[in-house]
């Protein structure tokens, strides 16, 4: 410590810590309280693939990376496919149930000569996210603030979220979870694990570790319609591209690009456990519209009840006037 | 084929690929090889699925508040099968609204409220088919 630090420069120094610790916390916690989702901002003029966020993550969230149990129980029928990845957690080129983050690196043409453009890729964190609405258990939730975990203590390990994911985010590792205490051999086969946004962090006001890691400060985080502004913002300055606002109908991760997304797809490296970067339109939109039409039913029912009701009413009084 | 039957084939129509495309709402299908039968492929696509299902508990839906309404328009009794029958129907509908409803972007319930009220629907599916098999047995014993 320096002997003229003084107690105003303390005070002083103090203060500034807190403002940092109180604003970075603060779009999070309030987004929280408030319902509204929270967002992150990837400006990929500023990632250098530099991995940071990769270990950042590996580091915060080791503790919640599955152990199975060895020998995996046979399954039936024997198509069901065991996925193991406890003897390759080292892998950090695609998603596993051990690397929730990775890089993916795009080799473009600029008006400058080749470049890089480096992308993290993990859960997109949708706004209405198929993974939790569509599991069949439960299992799958979304947070008031928008992002969205798999219970590791209730997944069974089908898959369908991954399915159903336009990006195919969840992997999964078998030999651990429920189904290990259900019908081992007949029903499941593992726990599905990807990004939950580092939750435990987010719910003491911290940022992700990922986040947090960050050199470059390519990640900022906050409330969602906020960074949707400035990732327009910055598109516009920059003459970039945006991506993640309208896929799925909307996610909580916001890319912005210097390069048409479509030419980073056409160069990264795409296959199981390495999303892409098409359009991806509303999953869920065609099944909400019809459920709409089934808060009428009910009374389209009661209505054609009615009607036959007062159509026989009026033929036993025609017969009876007939009769007389 | 008169009205009447016309209505009941479409109400059991209905009520069979309701289970089915529930059924399907798990990833059985293709484990256990029947997505592969030519023709039944659609039963490992969940989205498809996921619609079939909504349309058909729309024409479930319509058919047993018409004949409920029928009924009870009439004045009729409601005999003790009928009320087993009506309360099991009514409990799935009543958690169908609920995963319907969570569906919907902006909406959402604990992760233990969507397990048992998903357990819930799937039980009572099962309950309604043993009691239709019980109920078929009983009354071709006494034909």
């Amino acid at each position: 410590m320096s002997r003229n630090f003084s107690r105003r420069a303390f005070l002083k120094g103090s203060a500034i810590a807190a403002c940092a610790v109180v604003t970075s916390g603060i779009p999070e916690v309030a987004a929280a309280s408030s319902g509204e989702h929270i967002a992150t901002f990837h400006d990929l003029t500023k990632c250098t693939g530099c991995g940071d966020c990769v270990a950042a993550c590996n580091e915060e969230n080791i503790q919640k990376y599955p152990d199975p149990k060895k020998p995996f129980p046979k399954m039936l029928p024997k198509r069901v496919s065991v996925e193991d990845w406890s003897e390759q957690q080292d892998v950090d080129d695609r998603l596993t149930p051990y690397n929730w983050l990775y890089i993916q690196e795009a080799e473009v043409e600029t008006d400058d000569g080749k470049t890089s453009v480096f992308i993290p890729r993990r859960c997109m964190h949708c706004v209405n996210p198929p993974c939790v609405k569509l599991c069949p258990w439960g299992a799958a939730v979304q947070e008031i603030n928008g992002l969205s975990k798999i219970n590791s203590k209730t997944c069974l390990g089908g898959a369908k979220c991954r399915t159903v994911c336009p990006w195919g985010i969840p992997q999964r590792q078998t030999g651990v979870g429920l189904y290990l205490d259900i019908l081992p051999s007949l029903a499941g086969n593992g726990v599905m694990y990807k990004c939950d946004r580092c939750f435990q962090r987010i719910n003491t006001g911290k940022e992700p570790a990922c986040l947090e890691a960050c050199p470059e400060g390519a990640q900022t985080m906050g409330k969602r319609n906020e960074i949707i502004k400035k990732a327009y913002r910055i598109a516009k300055e920059i003459n970039g591209y945006v991506y993640g606002d309208k896929e799925n109908g909307g996610t909580n991760t916001i890319y912005v690009s210097p390069v048409p997304f479509d030419t980073l797809n056409s160069t990264i490296e795409k296959g199981k456990g390495m999303p892409d970067f098409l359009y991806k339109k509303n999953a869920m939109a065609n099944g909400n519209n019809i459920a709409t039409a089934m808060f009428i039913a009910p009374f389209a029912g009661i209505a054609a009840a009615a009607g036959k009701f007062f159509i026989s009413r009026q033929k036993t009084s025609e017969v009876k006037n007939e009769s007389e | 084929m008169n009205q009447n039957r016309i209505i009941t084939c479409f109400y059991r129509v209905a009520l069979l690929m309701l289970a089915v495309t529930g059924f399907a709402q798990m990833p059985v299908f293709k484990r256990y090889y029947i997505a592969d039968i030519p023709g039944f492929g659609w039963l490992a696509q969940f989205y498809t699925t996921h619609i079939l299902h909504y349309i058909f508990a729309i024409v479930f839906i319509f058919f047993i508040s018409y004949f409920a309404s029928l009924h009870i328009g009439a004045g009729k009794k409601i005999e003790a099968a009928l009320f087993v029958k009506g309360g099991i129907f009514l409990g799935l509908v009543i958690s169908g609204f609920f995963l319907v409803f969570k569906n919907f972007p902006g909406y959402r319930f604990s992760d233990l409220f969507i397990s048992i009220t998903n357990l819930v629907h799937l039980g009572l599916v099962m309950v309604l088919f043993l009691y239709l098999a019980v109920l078929f047995m009983y009354n071709l014993r006494n034909k």
